[in-house]
Formats: structure tokens, C-alpha cells, sequence
């Protein structure tokens, strides 16, 4: 029991934080966000799992390996959240990345103590470094969707060489 | 569930919370700035 309930408070966490910090006119930003972080989310431990680099106990209910409350609890929240709080700037996408790859780093050393999650043959490091690829492959998918439909992000971009670089801080 | 479950679980939402508000504040953080940005 004590295992399966980290997932739940997880999910429920992840639910209050966005439904205080999302944006109703961004809504579509969130979703497109949200459903690309499940997908990846789905990919990454489906291939870890497969892999036997890790495994997940008392998942409560599960998909594809993955427990049902992370994938729709932090995985599409956090994605959700990532895409509606996107950055124009180059220099904060990349603070961005490193901020939620970070933070998910500490959730997931936490699901470690509580036993819900288990290494195998993984560490940290390589756990930080997937979430940053990650994190850096959604940048890129999403900004590229807001240079299609702006209107989703609730802001647009100025111009096109303000994204180019590093100058325009 | 034993005593020690309920204490690890009660750490786990703490420092959970705790994430989540970090996180809360570096979104407000990066809104600021791009709105002075803009």
C-alpha cells in the first residue's frame, strides 16, 4: 500500500498545481504540451522497461509499465504547464529545461526512497540526462507549433531573430 | 501500514509539495520575464 500511494499523491499534486497556474486562454498550448509529454513520457519508460534499466512498483494501474496516475498525474500536468509557460528567449528555454529536468530528478530520487520506483541498471545522471533531451525535444516540437499557430501560445513570436540567438536578453 | 511507511509517506508529500512550489515559482519567475520582455 505504502508503495502504490506515492503515485496517487503524485497525481494529486500535479492536478492542484496546474489548475492554479494554467492559463484558460493558453488552453490549447497546455493540451498540445500535456499530450506530448504522455506520449514521450510513454516512450521513454516503455523502452527503459524494456531494457530492464528500471521498474516501477505498485503502479495501482498501469500503462504500458508506467503507472496511470504518473503518465496522466505529473508526466501531462508538468507538460501541460511546459507548454503553456514557454519561453520566447533562447537562453531561459535552456534555464527552462534544466529547472524541470531538475525538479523532476528530485521527484523521482523520492519515488526511489519510498520504494515505488526501483534502479536496475540506471543512476542519476542518466536519469537527468534523458529528462533534459526530453525536455529539449518538446522545446523544440512546441516552438515550432507556435510558430504555426501563435494564437495557441497566447504570445507570439516578435520576429524571427529574436529566436535565432542569444541576443536578446 | 507501520509507523515508519506513514513517516516516509508524510517526508515523500512534503518534500513533493515542496517541488511542486518551486516549480510554481520558476513559472511565475520565467511569466515575468517574458512579459518585460515584451
Amino acid at each position: 500500500m505504502c508503495r502504490a500511494l506515492p503515485w496517487v499523491i503524485d497525481f494529486v499534486i500535479g492536478w492542484l498545481l496546474f489548475l492554479a497556474l494554467c492559463g484558460r486562454r493558453r488552453l490549447p498550448a497546455a493540451l498540445a504540451g500535456g499530450t506530448a509529454a504522455v506520449v514521450l513520457q510513454l516512450v521513454v519508460d516503455g523502452i527503459a522497461r524494456h531494457l530492464n534499466l528500471y521498474r516501477v512498483h505498485r503502479p495501482v494501474f498501469s500503462l504500458l509499465g508506467s503507472s496511470v496516475f504518473f503518465t496522466f498525474g505529473p508526466a501531462f500536468t508538468m507538460g501541460a504547464l511546459f507548454g503553456q509557460f514557454l519561453p520566447v528567449s533562447r537562453l531561459w528555454q535552456g534555464a527552462n529545461m534544466l529547472v524541470f529536468a531538475g525538479l523532476f530528478l528530485i521527484e523521482e530520487h523520492m519515488l526511489m526512497l519510498t520504494g515505488s520506483l526501483h534502479y536496475i541498471h540506471w543512476c542519476h545522471a542518466a536519469s537527468f540526462y534523458v529528462d533534459v533531451l526530453v525536455f529539449a525535444f518538446l522545446t523544440w516540437l512546441l516552438d515550432g507549433l507556435r510558430a504555426i499557430v501563435p494564437a495557441f501560445f497566447g504570445r507570439a513570436q516578435k520576429k524571427a531573430a529574436d529566436t535565432d540567438g542569444w541576443k536578446d536578453e | 501500514m507501520s509507523g515508519g511507511d506513514r513517516l516516509h509517506l508524510f517526508v515523500f508529500t512534503v518534500f513533493s509539495i515542496g517541488v511542486a512550489l518551486a516549480l510554481a515559482l520558476w513559472l511565475l519567475v520565467l511569466e515575468k520575464a517574458e512579459r518585460e520582455r515584451d
